[in-house]
């Protein structure tokens, strides 16, 4: 039975298959809704390749039965090793390259029986306990503390860039520049831009003491990027510009109208994200366990739980996620990603090792 | 320094084609020592230059297909020169130094696409702001050069040594096949492996299925399986040739197609 599970012409056959499901895997669509898979087959490859498992591919019954008996065979492979009696001493490096492979899949059966995984939300200043699981059949995981996020910041490497086009329809020219609030522009000598001011979040009220209306930022992410211009042609007129609402930024149709034939567009590029960072808190019954700062690549721990930075809402400044994570599976992997390299390595560059040239 | 450090290399990696061309002409193995030197001095001008970026960017160079594919010029380079040294047999000292003509010609050609690319130094995005972008796109660099390696060194003996297996330089060019392939198998061991730590310490997840993760597994495999087809079949010689071609033609989809044909976690890359 273990010579059977031994052959090496099972290892290559397993290997061959295993690859033509892998390749398949990265180009059949996976984890898709149903509607939007049907969107793409027809329907009845969409029934074949769905009773098959295509679209959930490596988590399929059948593949994990390939892993499986790659598992058999590699495990086979050592336990013959070991009896055979033509070598002098053992192969060292080939028994530990392939006991890592059996380990790292014994981490991943772990860590898929036995992780815990889930997506954190929070609002500033908001505390939980429950968590989502991140497996669409998964229970929610109940922390035995609170996590609450105190603040959430997003760091920019550089501020927003700000591009006005001039179109003059009657004379025919198209002028697009890179413009700074507080400095003046000329277009074709025929046109002043005068940039007075940016609002990256823009919201306008009644001022009850002027009886006028007031134009403020509701917060200082760019969810309503607009700049206040004022247009030196004839006549001279301020106006809003508003990167997200280009069709009232033109000044040649309705409420803006300063010239028919002038069109102005705005255009707001985003700084670049250089970091972004909660502030977590952990509670239980209303008192502070830990505090720490957590981004991407630097995860929080507490409690056998990871805490993961992992996303934000660029519409609302006060939400930020975690991927929480707790997975016994990890260090079964992390063995065998120590033991792997160092049996090849052995196997290859050990001792006695012949080569051809 | 970048323009200058483009140019020259493109330029002394064409002086370097053209000594190896009119050595093989005239048969005169002085112009392939030429050829070498040329291949030196880009090296040389490149190892500067990625030093520089890596000054003036204030993180190692190796954040976007440009950069990687400078580094991997760079490295395949690296490994040619140490395996010419390496590799000798009986008859012949530096038997693989012809092969330097294919390696500059594969330098200029992966130069002329690195090129292609955005070259601006760009600030990183957060999931790329680690030490684990150098251990992890280094190591899986190495094993791509070294494959690139032992693909220029399966396509010469193909066209030289096919019929004449016996010759005593087939022994090194099969030599070279056989060290690249288990030195490129060792270094995509480490980088993948660098790669899930990464991912694990990042988004709290070693393995995604992703698209990049699962070629470079194909990989892997692929790898994994020529192997113990040479040691345990003896697909030597002409066989472990055609696995080595086929291998880096899997490198490359895992490297330039996986980027522009589907997307996932690497998108950036």
């Amino acid at each position: 039975m273990i010579k059977k599970f031994a052959s090496l012409q099972l290892f290559f056959v397993l290997s061959l298959i295993l690859i033509v499901s892998m390749i398949s895997g990265t180009l059949v669509p996976q984890n898709l809704p149903g509607e939007k898979v049907q969107q793409i087959f027809s329907p009845s490859a969409y029934k074949i390749l769905s009773n098959l498992g295509f679209f959930n591919l490596f988590h399929s019954a059948w593949f994990i039965g390939l892993l499986v008996l790659l598992g058999l065979n590699t495990s086979a492979c050592i336990l013959m090793r070991i009896q055979e009696k033509k070598y002098k001493s053992l192969p060292w490096g080939a028994l530990i390259s392939h006991t890592a492979i059996l380990v790292i899949l014994a981490g991943g059966v772990t860590s898929a029986l036995l992780a815990e995984k889930g997506v954190l939300e929070l609002k500033v200043k908001e505390a939980n306990c429950c968590v989502p699981s991140s497996a669409s059949n998964g229970n929610t995981i109940h922390l035995p503390f609170q996590v609450r996020l105190e603040n959430f910041n997003i760091d920019y490497y550089n501020s927003g860039q700000h591009f006005i086009q001039v179109k003059n329809l009657k004379e025919g020219w198209s002028e697009i520049v890179e413009v700074e609030p507080g400095k003046d522009y000329n277009f074709k000598k025929t046109v002043k831009l005068n940039v007075l001011r940016y609002e990256p979040d823009l919201r306008v009220e009644k001022d009850p003491a002027s009886g006028g209306w007031k134009a403020y930022s509701a917060s200082s992410f760019p969810n309503n990027p607009a700049l206040q211009v004022e247009v030196t042609a004839s006549p001279t007129k301020r106006v809003w510009l508003f990167a997200k609402f280009p069709e009232l930024s033109h000044l040649s149709n309705g409420a803006n109208s300063v010239e028919k034939h002038l069109d102005l567009l705005y255009q707001y590029v985003p700084g670049r994200i250089k970091q972004f960072k909660s502030k977590i808190e952990i509670l239980k019954e209303s008192q502070i366990l830990a505090v720490s700062e957590t981004s991407v690549n630097h995860p929080f721990k507490y409690g056998g739980y990871t805490f993961y930075q992992s996303g934000y809402n660029p519409e609302d400044p006060s939400y930020s996620s975690f991927q929480v994570v707790k997975d016994p599976g990890v260090l079964l992997v992390y063995t065998g990603f120590f033991l792997l390299p160092l049996g090849l390595t052995i196997s290859y560059y050990g001792k006695g090792v012949k080569r051809s040239a | 320094m970048q323009t200058f450090a483009i140019n020259f290399s493109f330029a002394v990696y064409i002086l370097s084609i053209l000594s190896y061309g009119l050595g093989y002409i005239i048969k005169k193995k002085s112009f392939e020592w030429i050829g070498l030197t040329f291949m030196l001095w880009a090296f040389i001008v490149q190892a500067f230059y990625m030093g520089w970026r890596w000054f003036h960017g204030s993180y190692a160079p190796m954040s976007n297909m440009y950069e990687s594919l400078t580094l991997l010029v760079w490295l395949v380079s690296l490994f040619y020169f140490w395996f010419l040294y390496a590799i000798n047999s009986s008859e012949k000292k530096f038997p693989l130094l012809g092969l330097g003509f294919w390696v500059s010609l594969f330098s200029l050609i992966l130069l002329g696409i690195a090129s292609l690319n955005d070259r601006s130094i760009q600030s990183l995005m957060p999931a790329l702001q680690s030490n684990w972008l150098l251990f992890h796109v280094t190591t899986i660099m190495i094993g791509y050069a070294s494959f690139a390696l032992s693909f220029l060194g399966a396509a010469l003996y193909l066209v030289c040594f096919r019929k004449k297996p016996e010759e005593e330089k087939s022994y090194a060019f099969d030599g070279l096949m056989e060290r690249t392939v288990i030195f490129g198998f060792l270094f995509l061991t480490i980088g993948i492996i660098l790669g899930s730590v990464w991912a694990n310490s990042a988004w709290g997840s070693y393995w995604s299925w992703d698209p990049k993760e699962t070629w470079s597994l194909v990989t892997w495999f692929f790898y994994a399986v020529a192997l113990h087809l040479r040691k345990s079949r003896n697909w030597k010689n002409e066989k472990f040739a055609w696995l080595s071609l086929t291998g880096f033609i899997i490198v490359l989809f895992t490297y330039f197609g996986v980027n522009y044909l589907l997307s996932g976690l690497h998108s950036y890359a």
